[in-house]
Formats: structure tokens, sequence, C-alpha cells
């Protein structure tokens, strides 16, 4: 993962130690609230106001999920170009079960439908991650196919109708009207947050004591909590601040973003904590070495790759819900926002090196600037050559970074 | 059509690239054929294809999207036609207030051509201060999922106060239904284009006011029957001039869609198009007749 250099440390780094950041992360923040302050300047003050965060917070979610998976991805050397192809065959899949196999109306089809197009999802990636492990196929030219296939096989198992509505307790899962908790579930599930921050402090001073690590002083401690509380009520008094149309009563968090904050935080403990993670870093950083230690990369590789068809099939679910409609034209392209998302965050495509929270701040950085500049109403062509501007700037300044400190 | 009168059809998909389209038809003349029907994926792009199908004496058919030649005849729906029933079915509905305009991908010509059919419409009654169009989107790849997170923003940027939108077809309309639902807006007037089982269906709970039909059957009809004409040198019958992007003169035969809205849904049923079940699915309060 990182690289642990030693140099003079900075009072940012301080900071940044003290809420658990690297100054990288830090430095990505920070280029994010200036694209929200400049774009809150040029809608005269529409971009900060409680209801489009709370747009922005639900546009970001599907391509959040898939960006979790496809950093893993690309730390372990591979690539998955089917993502989006995923999304349009896993939804149409979803939506032609809920209306045509299972009765639409049944309180049992939302969840039956949501299993079975996460099974979907994740035999795509097993099979595609076997036919680049065992078969030895460059996972470009597997995923390649697995675009074309995909995309091609969600027009053909519906000839390209699309289907809607659906269940509707599935739609609830897209985050539509009533897809949001409300204010209460959301107080409760920021204590809950803030009560897991100072845990987790506490028990990293539990961990160094019992290995006889110098100890962090309270006040860093404090800092970091401090900072996480802040940042968890600034949060949750957003999303209530927003307000259902018509009725006014406060919307809370919305599901798919739930569902996003549940799967940032698995997998990040997954890539820091867990042997599977160690191990796909250890592969992408030198492949050769992961194998002389023991480890099994290819079962490794087709691991990665069905945790990218689960989660495929998870956005999915997401996407579909919140379209309430089963569409073949779904996610086209999606699979280059996915990795843009990545990158930007500081996944390097030479492996081994990236993070989690890197490819969901990536994420945001790149909806922030397509939904602030639909809201300023420029034209379609000129949003996508800002984001193709800003994905190259984003990866010369991190390479330009990465070389800075290991000098 | 074909094989009663002594035709093979011979058919080739270009999976949307204009390239591998030129491969194709460039075979399908080595294999020798007698008249071509081509569904250009760009209309300037597939113009070195019209050049040698010209070279070889091929009677050519451009269907259903237009190719900027006066070699080949164009059979196409009325697509000037298109929006302005987009348009008429809205005004109907409301003829003034803040209306949102959703557009088509920006790289396909045909966008052009809808909004002009549009516009006849709905110029003067902009001209006259009672409609304002207050934002407009183009749709990348016409995606639902796209037009969704657009509309919302829209309506954001103008805080909700949108009376009409004015979808290009019925998949961004999905997108724009989703947008508007989650603020208790669905039912303004809402436009689309293509008779979608889903349009359809929610035109007759009111939650959309008009698509427009374009039965695809009598598209195809109509061109083989062209095809076989053309291939006997004889003259294509309901022949008309048509001028193309560039002013170019085009013998063409052009059909006309049909407006659907919440009146006129048994046309659909009739055709066979959609059943009276797939139709009025869900539909409880307030049925339209083609659902009584």
């Amino acid at each position: 993962m990182a690289v642990a250099t030693v140099r003079p440390r900075s009072f940012s780094d301080n900071i940044a130690q003290a809420a658990g950041l690297d100054a990288r992360l830090l430095a990505m923040l920070g280029i994010l609230v200036l694209i929200w302050l400049g774009f809150d300047f040029l809608t005269s003050g529409i971009f900060l106001t409680a209801r489009n965060l709370f747009n922005l917070s639900l546009q970001v979610s599907v391509v959040g999920i898939m960006a979790c998976g496809m950093v893993l991805v690309i730390v372990a050397r591979q690539i998955d170009l089917s993502v989006g192809s995923q999304l349009g065959f896993i939804g149409v899949f979803g939506a032609l079960l809920q209306t045509e196999i299972l009765p639409i109306a049944d309180p049992n089809t939302w969840w039956l439908a949501c299993i079975a197009m996460i099974v979907v999802g994740t035999i795509i990636g097993v099979v595609q991650g076997v036919l680049v492990a065992y078969a030895g196929i460059p996972s470009f030219v597997v995923t390649l196919g697995g675009l074309l296939f995909f995309r091609n096989a969600a027009y053909q198992i519906n000839e390209g109708r699309t289907i809607s509505p659906l269940n509707e307790t599935f739609q609830l899962l897209g985050g539509g009207i009533n897809g949001s908790i409300g204010a209460t579930w959301s107080w409760v599930f920021g204590i809950a947050a803030i009560a897991g921050v100072v845990l987790v402090v506490l028990r990293g001073r539990q961990r160094r004591r019992g290995h006889g690590v110098a100890q962090r002083t309270p006040l860093t401690d404090a800092i970091t909590i401090g900072v996480w509380s802040a940042l968890i009520i600034a949060f949750v008094m957003t999303m209530n601040a927003y307000q259902q149309p018509k009725t006014g009563i406060a919307m809370g968090i919305p599901i798919p973003v739930l569902i996003l904050i549940g799967v940032a935080l698995a997998m990040s403990v997954i890539a820091k904590k867990h042997r599977f993670g160690r191990h796909v870093f250890a592969m992408g950083g030198s492949p050769e070495s992961a194998e002389l230690a023991g480890i099994d990369t290819r079962l490794l590789t087709v691991k990665v790759l069905a945790l990218m068809g689960f989660l495929c099939g998870l956005a999915s679910i997401v996407i579909t819900a919140r379209l309430n409609a089963g569409a073949s034209a779904t996610g086209t392209m999606t699979e280059l926002n996915v990795i843009a998302a990545a990158v930007i965050g500081g996944t390097s495509l030479a492996g081994g090196i990236g993070t989690i929270y890197g490819g969901i701040l990536g994420a945001l950085i790149m909806q922030s600037l397509e939904s602030g500049m639909i809201l300023m109403g420029v034209p379609t062509p000129m949003q996508k050559m800002v984001l193709a501007v800003v994905l190259v700037l984003a990866v010369w300044i991190d390479m330009a970074y990465r070389r800075r400190q290991a000098t | 059509m074909l094989d009663p009168a002594g035709y093979t059809y011979v058919s080739a998909d270009a999976q949307g690239d204009p390239q591998k389209q030129l491969t194709d038809i460039e075979s399908l003349i080595a294999g020798g054929c007698d008249a071509a029907i081509v569904l250009a994926q760009d209309s300037k792009a597939v113009l070195p294809a019209f050049d040698r199908l010209k070279a070889e004496n091929i009677p050519t058919i451009a269907y259903d999207a237009p190719v900027d030649t006066a070699d080949a005849t164009f059979i196409s729906f009325d697509n000037v036609a298109v929006g302005r029933l987009q348009a008429e079915g809205m005004v109907k509905a409301i003829d003034h207030g803040n209306w949102v305009a959703i557009e088509g991908d920006s790289s396909h010509p045909i966008i052009n051509v809808f909004r002009q059919g549009q516009m006849e419409v709905l110029q003067p009654l902009i001209d006259a201060g009672k409609i304002k169009i207050v934002a407009k989107q183009n749709i990348e790849n016409w995606k639902p999922d796209l037009a969704q997170a657009a509309m919302e923003q829209i309506l954001t940027q103008q805080d909700n106060k949108v009376d009409a939108v004015l979808a290009m077809n019925d998949g961004t309309a999905t997108g724009v239904a989703a947008a508007l639902a989650s603020q208790g807006l669905l039912g303004i007037p809402l436009s689309g284009q293509d008779g979608d089982v889903t349009a359809l269906n929610r035109i007759a709970k009111g939650q959309q006011t008009v698509t427009v039909w374009k039965n695809a059957m009598a598209l195809g009809e109509t061109a083989a029957k062209a095809a076989i004409e053309m291939a006997e040198g004889k003259a294509v019958e309901g022949e008309v001039k048509y001028k193309t992007e560039s002013g170019k003169e085009q013998p063409a035969v052009l059909l006309t869609p049909v407006g659907i809205t919440r009146d006129n849904l048994d046309v659909v049923v009739k055709a066979n198009w959609i059943s009276k079940e797939k139709l009025c699915d869900g539909v409880t309060e307030n049925p339209p007749a083609a659902c009584q």
C-alpha cells in the first residue's frame, strides 16, 4: 500500500494524521471544497442547498459503489471494462424477473429479485475471473468481450423494450420520494456512526499499548473524534434539512447512500485489515513475489473480479430502482466513469496503489462537476470536455505528487 | 413481401459503427444485389458506401435515418411531423408557462429535424411570451438514467417551477418521469416518441401526455415495396421531393407518424402494437376510453 517515507512532518500532516487521513486525501478534499464553493458562487447559491447536496449524494451512489470494486481490480493490475454493460444487463434481468416471473405486488418479490441480481453479477464476475486467471486471457480482452456481450444481451433478452413500473418496495432502494429513512433514523445512524468512530479510536489506543508502540497524544485522538463527529453531524443535518416536496417532512439519508456508505466501510476494512485485501495489494505490487510468498494469485484474481461483479449487481439494483425501469441503454459508457473515479482518486494503473475512499472521492468530484454544470446550463459536449481535462489533470498532479514524495 | 416477388433478403448489422457499415456494404455489393436498403449510422460518414452503390448502378434506399445525398431514395417517417405532433399534443394540454426541453444526443443531426417540427408549433407561443423554455439539455445516447439526473438538476435550478417537459423520446421521458415522481410532480405535461410500452402505459395512467408512434411494420413494408419497384426500374409509388441537410434534392417516401394521446390509445391496441392488458396495467382512477 502506501510506501513508508521518512521526512519532516508538516503542519498539515499533523492534522491529517489526527483525522486518520493522509495528505493526498486532504488535498482531494480541498479540491472538492473548492469545486463546491466555485459552483455555489456560479449558481448564485443553488449548489450548496440541502436539496442539491441530497441530489448529488443520490447521483453519486451508483458510480461510487462500483468504484469501490474497481479500485481493487486496478490495484490487482487488472481492468474491468464490462461494468457498465453489466449494469444494464442485470437491470433488465431484474426488471423482467419482477414483472414477468415473480408476482409484481408480492411482498417477497423485492428481495428475491435483489438476491437474484446480485447472484447474476457475481456469476458474471466469476466467469470473467476464471477466463483471466486460469485461461490466461488478458482482463482487458475478457472484459471488452463482456462489454459487448452484456450490452447486447441487455437488448436481446427484452428486444430493447423498457420495463416499468417495478415492485413498490424495490423502488425504495433507489431513494425516490419515500426512499429515505427520515429524520429520526438519520440521527440514530449519525449517533451510531460517532460511537463507531470513538470505538475505533479507543481500540487503536489499546492495540498500541498492547504492542508497545508509541502512543498518540490524547489531543490527537480528541481531534480525530472531533473532526469525524463534525462531518457526520453536518451530513445528517444536511440530509434532514431537505424536505419531502409538498408534505414538508424531512427526508433524511436516502437508502442508496446508506448502501454506498456500507459498501465503502466494508470494502475499506477488506482492503486494509483483511488478509484478502492485503494479498491483493501484495499481488498488485509484485505478482511474482506474491506468488513466491505462497499466495494463490489465480484464485485471488477470480475473487477480485467476482467482488466487482457482486458490486455491479448491487449498483444495478440502485440504478434500476431509482429509474423505476429496466432499460437496456442504462449504464452505457458508465465503465469509463467508474475507471475515471478510481484513477482520479489516486489508484495507480500500474497496480499496487489505491484507496477505497480515494475512489469514492474521485466519483464525488466527477459527479459534482457534472451536476454543477447542468445547474449552470452548460451544454452536454462542453461538460464532457471539462470532465476529460479534469481526468488527465488529476492524474498528472497525482504523479507529480508521488514523484516528489519518492525523492 | 420480398420472397414471393422472387427476391432474397440478406442483412448485416453495423452495430452503431459507421466504419463497419462501410465494409458491410462493400461485401454485400461483392455478393451481388439488385437493391440496397441502408439504415445509415451517420448521415455523412456513409456517403462513400453510397458512391460505391451508385458506381455499381444498384438502386439504394436510405431507410429511416437521413443520408446527405441525391442518389438514394429516402424512406422514413416525416420527422418534422414527429416534432410537430409532440408539440401539438403538449399545447393541447398546456399552452403557456415554463417549459423544459430534454433533447436527444447532440451528435445525432435528426434532433434538429425534430426540433424544427416542435418549433413550428411553439415559436409563435414563445414569441407571444406565453411559453418560456427555461432550460434545455441534450442527453448523451438518449440514456434514461442521464435524463433523470439532468431533470433533477433542472428542477433544483428552477425550484420546481416547471409546467411542462418536452422530452424528445420515450426513453428520456422515462428518466424525466422518475425525476418528476421524486418531487411529486408526476402528471405535468410530458412528451415522448416511439410508442414504448412503458410510455403508453404512462399515458393511460395520466403520467405522460403524448408519444409519437411510428409503425415500424408499415415502414418496412414500404421500403420493401419501393426496393422491388426500383430493382425492376419502375417508378416508386408515393414519391415526393425531400431536401437533405445540405439542401440536396432527394426522392423520398415519407410516412406520417401518429400522435398518441389519452384520447386515441385504441389505435395502438387495434394495430396489435400493445395488448390492452399491458396498456391498462395499474390504471385505477379516471381510466381513458381505451381501458374501459
